[in-house]
């Protein structure tokens, strides 16, 4: 399968134009108590969108070291994002409060951190969360090359 | 006063800059997420790396806030910001796209 078909499988399911809440992290294991979490959450959807999925992280993925590339989640099993979403603009509201209980309930049984793009603006926390221990080495090359920030409109990596 | 300088870029890129009076703003100012309710001062769709280049020189050089859009998908909707200059890549992003189909369907073959 050619990727951009695989990258746009998604797209006649969720065209653009929704509303979207997301929120992530990564995970190693699924607990009896992590699933239960999931079942509780998942009954409380707000709408027939609403989503939570688990993408598998396998193979040569866990071949590399945690600090030979800026991802530094090596050790994941799973990336999860939770999706809050609908059409109508009224239920904005709801879809983000659903995602954000959601997230709450299930983050004390994950890795931690997120992909960047399963983010709303979170602050600068979620970020470090996510780059781990090669958060401090990629402010340094922040620093070197953007010393003013001024690529900053981004899941921003501060040069200070 | 800004319309006037925005006039500048639009006389140096290939691509086209899209302002609040241009017809096409309000669906160019949109992303994937609808949630993401933004007015940029300006939205230049670059065609090649000159026209980038010339975007990034001219928000340096007037300070303004710049907002990099791919394929727009960014659920927080980076791509777009208020005020500032929406940098376009979406038509290369699309150009790719078809590269990247042609490559991989000519590895399938020879598999």
């Amino acid at each position: 399968m050619p990727f951009p078909a695989l990258q746009s499988l998604f797209d006649p399911l969720l065209p653009k134009g929704l509303q979207w809440y997301w929120k992530g992290d990564f995970v190693r294991e699924l607990s009896d108590k992590a699933i239960d979490a999931h079942l509780e959450c998942a009954a409380k959807a707000p709408s027939e969108l609403s989503l939570m999925h688990l993408y598998p992280i396998d193979g040569a993925v866990h071949g590399v070291g945690q600090s030979e590339t800026a991802w530094g989640f090596r050790d994941a099993t799973w990336s999860m994002v939770i999706a809050g979403i609908d059409a109508d603009p009224a239920k904005a509201g709801a879809v983000t409060a659903w995602a954000k209980g959601y997230w709450e309930a299930v983050h004390p049984h994950t890795l931690g951190g997120a992909y960047v793009n399963f983010m709303m603006d979170e602050g600068v926390d979620r970020i470090k969360a996510t780059y781990r221990d090669n958060y401090d080495r990629l402010t340094e090359i922040k620093r070197k090359y953007d010393p003013h920030n001024f690529f900053r409109i981004n899941q921003n990596i501060k040069p200070d | 006063m800004q319309e006037e300088q925005f006039s500048k870029l639009s006389e140096k890129i290939r691509g086209s800059l899209i302002t609040p009076a241009s017809g096409e703003y309000e669906v160019a100012r949109q992303v994937y997420n609808a949630m993401i309710d933004r007015r940029p001062a300006a939205i230049v769709r670059c065609v090649d790396v000159a026209d980038v280049r010339a975007a990034v020189t001219f928000a340096r050089q007037d300070g303004l806030t710049i907002a990099i859009r791919g394929g727009g998908h960014s659920g927080a909707g980076l791509g777009v910001c208020d005020q500032g200059l929406v940098i376009d890549l979406s038509d290369q992003w699309s150009k790719r796209k078809k590269q990247l189909s042609r490559s991989a369907k000519g590895f399938r073959h020879q598999s």
